[in-house]
């Protein structure tokens, strides 16, 4: 299928090649500088400072409009990481929360014409995936330290561990895996449902896929925020 | 009156950027052999497969869940909790078999022999 070109993503790779044709670095004219991908979440994560910079100005004791819907916004996460961990899970709720934003805005913004979606793309799952692996091993290792959390992996007997240990491993790897996998291909196959419908019949019939993929945007950053808790918990869990 | 037939006019001007879009076709290559079109067809009853297999998997889920929910109303809340986390891990499932097929419909096979 050829790929149709988005705006913002032309105006931006001929804005980097004048200024790196000023330099002195050319460009084959045919290629982009700055893949799609990386534009739209640039956008994203522009978009969604500026709408909470703008939207956090006064907050006051009597809420109105925007805060009480910020304020519900997180009590769900709230309410989701005192469900997996009870009090002391309250300094994890920036970084899911903003990472619940990140996905669920991106997943959206595909919709919208001339837009695509950064998580349609292998990378950006990877790199969202990757993150959460490497954020719930860090804090695992603080808590416990190196030893202790390795010993963590051995089960509940020191005679089960050789058998316990590689499906542990495996298992721990198999997790960032499917998270990306996911996300990608329910994004990618919404849109690829969206793509093909509209290439037959234009006018109203892409309608109802688009309701369907506004839910499941929703539904999987919801399922991947959720899963991200549960390996926080299960690595920050004690023994007891 | 005049509102809905600007917010008509609005959108019939939008769906013109999807008719930019253009359908490629097969390309015969000079030593093409059917590996692409098997792979298709096989790729397809793989997927149906997983859609039938999945469906009765969520379908087992959905009803126990739902039974659960009138013997003991007071849980409500963490039964659809649980349930949609179940319902979405066993979907993935049938999204790892579409992805296979993506992956076998975008490489043009034909060009490889067996």
């Amino acid at each position: 299928m050829e790929e149709h070109k988005l705006i913002i993503v032309e105006l931006v790779n001929k804005l980097v090649k004048w200024f790196l044709s000023a330099v002195g670095i050319g460009f084959d004219n045919t290629k982009d500088v700055i893949p799609s991908h990386i534009v739209m979440a640039l956008l994203v994560t522009v978009v969604i400072i500026f709408f909470f910079k703008m939207t956090v100005k006064n907050l006051s004791l009597f809420p109105g409009k925007m805060q009480n819907a910020l304020e519900m916004f997180y009590k769900f996460f709230q309410g989701l990481v005192d469900d997996m961990m009870g009090h002391e899970g309250r300094k994890f709720i920036p970084v899911l929360g903003t990472l619940a934003t990140f996905i669920a805005v991106s997943n959206l913004v595909g919709l919208l014409p001339e837009m695509g979606s950064p998580t349609a793309n292998l990378n950006v799952t990877v790199g969202c995936a990757l993150f959460v692996f490497l954020y719930y091993h860090y804090h695992g290792v603080k808590k416990h330290g190196v030893w202790g959390y390795v010993k963590t992996f051995m089960g509940p007997a020191w005679w089960l561990a050789w058998l316990i240990l590689p499906i542990e491993i495996v298992s721990h790897f198999s997790r960032p895996l499917s998270l990306a996998m996911r996300l990608f291909g329910n994004i990618l196959g919404e849109d690829l449902v969206i793509i093909i419908i509209a290439g037959l019949v234009p006018f109203v019939a892409p309608l109802p896929v688009m309701a369907l993929a506004v839910f499941t945007s929703l539904l999987q950053a919801f399922i991947f925020i959720m899963l991200s808790t549960i390996y926080l918990a299960g690595a920050m869990a004690e023994e007891h | 009156m005049k509102k809905l037939v600007l917010i008509l006019v609005v959108m019939v001007v939008l769906t013109f950027t999807l008719s930019a879009q253009e359908g490629g076709e097969l390309q015969k290559v000079p030593d093409a052999t059917p590996l692409f079109l098997y792979s298709i067809i096989i790729g397809t009853l793989g997927l149906t497969a997983a859609a039938i297999g999945g469906a009765f998997a969520q379908s087992k889920a959905l009803r126990t869940a739902v039974e659960n929910i009138g013997r003991n109303p007071a849980a409500t809340d963490s039964i659809r909790g649980v349930l949609i986390i179940g319902l979405a891990l066993i979907e993935s499932l049938v999204i790892y078999v579409l992805l296979v097929d993506l992956i076998l419909f975008f490489v043009k096979w034909g060009k490889y022999s067996f």
